[in-house]
């Protein structure tokens, strides 16, 4: 696929001569004629592209409806919160330690210094809004106790309060119980199960402490889950690829065995291997062109990538802060310390408060979009992507506002790929 | 005022009434578990 730019257009030409262009600021795709494409490069050498290029310069000029987004006042409204530091598997490329714990002692969150921590941010909502709270480990579901009596607290402060809690866990599909499974759909919990692949790469990956595959025991729990799914809103894999592995195409077609209502690709934000993100590239274009072929914008629409792409185009939604850290997210872990980016945990330093010793303000520390934070200004892809990681930034460059270059050509080449799925969806 | 004699830009229109079933504003932890 070859591309040129001219100001905030961006055009693509597919291997079969399609031209597909794209509006940075307004986020608009069309179909662009193929003297628009060589207007692109020489503009007005040629007379009989005198037209073409009018309407390119009249195209760049448009404003869409002026965005909200820049302006909009973030409130916190999600919190991730590490109810528990043990888990039973011992992952390669485990953020946590090796083993969840992040070496250090504690075990599991104290529920009576979560609860007030919640009442702290619940309150600052209005009626109506939305409480996100994400359980995150170690493995969760090994302290269940602790996800029914925040659920609980949850629900009870959300209706006095009257906002809407929703409720998700990321999991490593180990701990499918009969119980857990009646707590899930109780309690309305989104399901995320951590997964890298089929049994021959997965086991290898994220084995047990006693370096056992334990791949069949999930696939077998994940039956169960989807048998006895009466209340849980819904279940999704997520597979974390980088220097260790980036099978994502082998990942794909297990995930689609499995049934998943959405599945996740994520690169290793800790990972800035060049020639692994490369290939990760390539693994997450088969994986598009399979599930577009197969599937069409329904099958491309599972992997949340594309859905996320696809959503903003329709929307005409502009990024502008790649995630919540320093605006809406607020992270707890085991000890009941307070964080602004689930990376952060690790380090003591980067913590903003205590237990209920911390204000929602103390959360909120970054009082401008990421893209203008981290100079993303020029770069055409900046408001589907919204500024990008801020740990992978850092992981590279040292400064976490100055972009890392790998995660860049990741992040541009992935959306071109998504911007060329949603004008073949959409152009028939 | 210029006879515009070929159209050279056709925009795709989105589906605004799309159910948004996800943003990239949420938050996006890496499977720590």
């Amino acid at each position: 696929m070859e591309y040129r730019r001219w100001n905030d257009i961006l055009a693509l030409k597919t291997n079969d001569g399609k031209v597909i262009g794209f509006h940075s600021r307004n986020l608009e795709v069309a179909e662009l004629s193929e003297d628009l494409w060589n207007t692109m490069r020489w503009e007005l050498s040629r007379p009989e592209l005198e037209e073409a290029f009018d309407q390119l310069q009249t195209w760049n000029r448009e404003e869409s409806e002026p965005s909200t987004g820049s302006d909009q006042k973030h409130k916190v409204r999600s919190v991730s919160i590490n109810v528990t530091q043990v888990c039973n598997l011992q992952c390669v490329y485990c953020a946590a330690g090796g083993d969840g714990s992040y070496g250090r002692p504690e075990k599991r969150i104290v529920v009576e210094k979560t609860l007030p921590q919640l009442k702290i941010l619940m309150e600052h909502l209005g009626a109506g809004e939305t409480f996100n709270v994400t359980f995150i480990g170690g493995e969760p579901l090994l302290y269940p106790e602790g996800l029914r009596l925040i659920c609980e607290y949850v629900e009870q402060q959300a209706s006095r309060l009257e906002i809407h809690p929703k409720f998700s866990v990321t999991t490593n599909g180990t701990q499918f119980s009969d119980e857990n499974i009646k707590l899930l759909n109780l309690h309305r919990i989104h399901v995320t199960i951590s997964l890298d692949g089929p049994p021959e790469i997965n086991d290898q990956i994220r084995p047990t402490k006693g370096n056992k595959g334990v791949t069949q025991q999930i696939a077998d729990g994940i039956s169960s889950l989807m048998k006895n799914r009466v209340g849980i809103p819904s279940i999704g894999f997520q597979g974390v690829y980088g220097a260790h592995n980036t099978q994502a195409y082998k990942a794909f077609v297990y995930f689609k065995e499995l049934n998943a209502d959405w599945m996740d690709f994520q690169y290793d934000n800790e990972n800035n291997d060049t020639q692994s993100s490369l290939n990760f590239i390539h693994e997450m274009e088969n994986v598009a062109e399979t599930a577009f072929r197969l599937n069409g914008e329904a099958g491309l629409r599972k992997i949340r990538f594309f859905d996320n792409i696809f959503n903003n185009l329709d929307q005409q939604k502009k990024i502008w802060s790649f995630c919540g850290s320093g605006k809406t997210l607020a992270v707890i872990d085991s000890k009941n310390n307070v964080f602004t980016c689930p990376w952060a945990v690790n380090d003591l330093s980067l913590k903003v408060g205590s237990g209920d010793s911390f204000s929602v303000e103390s959360l909120q520390t970054l009082k401008t979009p990421l893209i203008e934070t981290n100079s993303c200004q020029s770069c055409w892809a900046k408001h589907l992507c919204g500024g990008g990681c801020m740990w992978a930034h850092k992981k590279t460059t040292g400064d976490k506002h100055s972009p890392d270059p790998i995660f860049c050509n990741r992040m541009r080449s992935l959306i071109l790929s998504a911007i060329s799925y949603y004008y073949q969806a959409r152009s028939n | 005022m210029k006879t515009v004699t070929k159209t050279h830009i056709k925009k795709i229109v989105p589906k605004k009434g799309t159910t948004q079933s996800g943003t990239l504003l949420a938050c996006k932890p890496l499977a720590l578990s």
